[in-house]
């Protein structure tokens, strides 16, 4: 018996899915990202010993240190109400990121079983999946989580829901269209052969070669979700008061806007800082897993 | 009853008859009535256990769609496949499952063929699994006598296919196979994305293990070089249809369809000195969403004539076993 001596096995061990993901950090922007993202999710876990005023930054309002300025006090100065900026923002990374990351699992929970479906079976199953999608699609994203909040009264649980219902529909396509190339390859034939079942094909074999794009998808939506969290607070159809939340925020200090500016500025600044890193880390993920691209890191 | 177990030896394992596969084109216009491409127009052929039949032709003459419409991976439009017997055309979802425990395939890319997020132990067991043979712990030592059989150490269980060369692949694509016992291997093209050099190590891999399990193959390939040295029979096929069949030994020594000749004309010879005299053919393998009237390979053939326009050349037996559908013969 011949046994063969194998010389072209790679060092590489590692657990498939995730192999090159430590280049990320070759890349100084993606650093920076992730940086921003450590902050924040520090800020978020220990908000109550982070902020300087931990009652200011769940609500209790402080009426005679109205509207300060930054200052040694106030690091970020106060609001109408007289609460610290700071304190409300710490607090707000709470809701932004527990907020985000809820409507980022309902929308790969409904988006990406869907689309597997609809991918691999092809036929009336995908047309009748597909021209769904199409259809809340077709409406104005913004309009209709409006439409949706405006029915059933608003609360972040509602805004969660509305946001998730326009969005899923991008998951499907981006699974669809995954899915109905990897079917074509021989293993996914090798499998069938073998006498696999269709789910066991779906999900054993296409599902986890088709994860990658949809991590990187996923971490760039989280950014744009943060984005639409605050647009509803801002609207006043998500997180109510006293709750702190960036887009509440960004909505009170507008009307003191021309002479109180930190308010709306810092909140933004936030706001913007936070979708900034997470697209930041989405680019740097997709070009560590994109093997076309990777031996850039790998050369140096 | 020696005359029963005589009569039971004779029986093919795999006999197939007018086997059509044809595909449905994109309507062009609205009232356009639908077109069809038939990939495989009436094969017919048998297999005997043990035993190994090459099905040669160029790319695009339907040999790879003949070979996955037997094992049900594409449905047949017509024909009957009988296996031990009985017609798997006919099989439910439930006797197919079963009739793919005794016919298996092995696949020409060894680097598209296995699931690169499965460990070898996974990708070998699976067949063992889906089809809830064995205790998972018996599973496992079963995997490693197979990996053992195709000249893999059983250490390399735990890593994933991108670890391995092509043969080693390849191998593990066999082992797959192997696993769930079967009585038919399908091979398409299984050699020819390797080396040269390793072509010959998986050849001699198949017949060993044909030796040993007593497998029967359908070996499909472009290649009559390959095909020399693992089949008994082989077929030519041109334009989805088999144009002559017949002893490895006959194919090769006394061909006698004029696209036979062609192509051994065409197999190189490794001695820039000797001069062969080649058959070259003119074009290309002609659509078969339109294929020419009469013969089909009338276009190309280089003796072409009239009757060859207005007739379909009949199977003719040349030879005892050895047939040829050709109206010059």
């Amino acid at each position: 018996m011949d046994i063969v001596s194998d010389n072209h096995r790679s060092s590489s061990n590692n657990r498939d899915l995730f192999r090159g993901l430590h280049l990320i950090f070759k890349n100084p922007l993606t650093t920076l990202g992730m940086g921003i993202l450590f902050i924040l999710m520090v800020a978020a876990l220990f908000a109550p010993y982070l902020a300087p005023y931990p009652d200011q930054g769940r609500g209790l309002s402080n009426l005679r240190q109205r509207l300060e300025p930054p200052g040694a006090d106030h690091l970020l100065g106060t609001d109408n109400l007289g609460r610290d900026i700071l304190s409300r923002i710490i607090f707000g990374a709470r809701i932004s990121l527990q907020a985000s990351v809820a409507v980022i699992l309902f929308v790969v929970i409904i988006g990406v079983p869907l689309g597997l479906v609809a991918g691999y079976f092809g036929g009336k199953i995908d047309d009748l999946i597909m021209r769904f999608a199409d259809m809340i699609l077709a409406f104005p994203s913004y309009l209709l989580a409006i439409a949706i909040v405006a029915s059933l009264g608003p609360s972040l649980l509602n805004a969660l829901i509305a946001i998730t219902v326009p969005w899923w529909p991008w998951y499907t396509r981006l699974m669809r269209s995954q899915v109905i190339s990897l079917k074509e390859l021989q293993f996914v034939e090798s499998a069938r052969a073998i006498g696999v079942s269709h789910w066991r094909i779906m999900f054993r074999h296409i599902l986890p070669n088709c994860l990658s794009p949809i991590i990187v998808q996923a971490t760039m939506d989280m950014g744009y979700i943060i984005l639409a969290i605050a647009s509803l607070g801002f609207l006043g159809l998500g997180t109510q008061p006293p709750t702190a939340d960036w887009g509440v925020m960004v909505s009170n200090g507008r009307e003191f806007f021309m002479t109180q500016w930190w308010i709306s500025t810092f909140s933004g600044a936030a706001i913007f800082l936070t979708v900034l890193a997470f697209n930041l880390v989405g680019d740097g993920i997709r070009e560590a897993l994109d093997p076309k691209i990777r031996w850039r890191f790998q050369k140096n | 009853m020696p005359v029963f177990a005589e009569h039971k030896m004779r029986e093919p394992l795999l006999e197939v008859k007018d086997l059509v596969k044809s595909f449905t084109l994109k309507k062009t216009g609205f009232f356009q009535p639908p077109r069809f491409v038939y990939a495989v127009s009436g094969v017919s052929f048998s297999l005997d256990k043990g035993k190994t039949l090459g099905m040669v032709g160029e790319s695009g003459c339907g040999k790879t769609t003949a070979g996955r419409a037997i094992l049900r991976l594409v449905e047949p439009t017509s024909g009957e496949i009988n296996f031990e017997g009985q017609n798997v055309a006919r099989f439910s979802e439930h006797r197919l499952k079963q009739f793919r425990r005794n016919a298996q395939m092995i696949f020409q890319d060894p680097f598209a063929s296995l699931n690169p997020r499965m460990t070898v132990a996974d990708i070998v067991g699976e067949p063992l699994l889906v089809h809830g043979m064995g205790p998972k712990g018996e599973r496992a030592d079963r995997v490693a006598a197979v990996l053992e059989k195709v000249g893999l150490e059983p250490a390399c269980m735990r890593r994933f296919p991108h670890e391995f060369s092509g043969g080693q692949r390849q191998r593990i694509g066999i082992a797959r196979v192997l696993t769930l016992n079967p009585a038919l291997i399908i091979a398409d093209e299984p050699v020819s994305a390797l080396d040269v050099s390793i072509q010959a190590q998986i050849i001699n891999l198949m017949v060993r293990l044909q030796d040993e399990l007593g497998l029967s193959y359908l070996f499909i390939s472009h290649d009559l070089a390959v095909v020399e040295h693992i089949c008994e029979r082989v077929a030519i096929m041109y334009l989805g249809k088999i144009v002559e069949i017949a002893p490895a030994e006959n194919i090769y020594h006394r061909p006698q369809h004029p696209y036979t000749r062609s192509l051994l004309s065409a197999i190189p010879i490794p001695d820039p000195r000797k001069k062969i005299a080649r058959t070259l053919l003119q074009g290309d393998l002609p659509s078969p969403v339109d294929p020419p009237s009469g013969c089909t390979f009338r276009t190309r053939c280089p003796k072409a004539q009239k009757i060859c326009r207005e007739q379909v050349p009949e199977m003719v037996e040349v030879e005892p076993g050895h047939f040829a559908a050709c109206h010059l013969l």
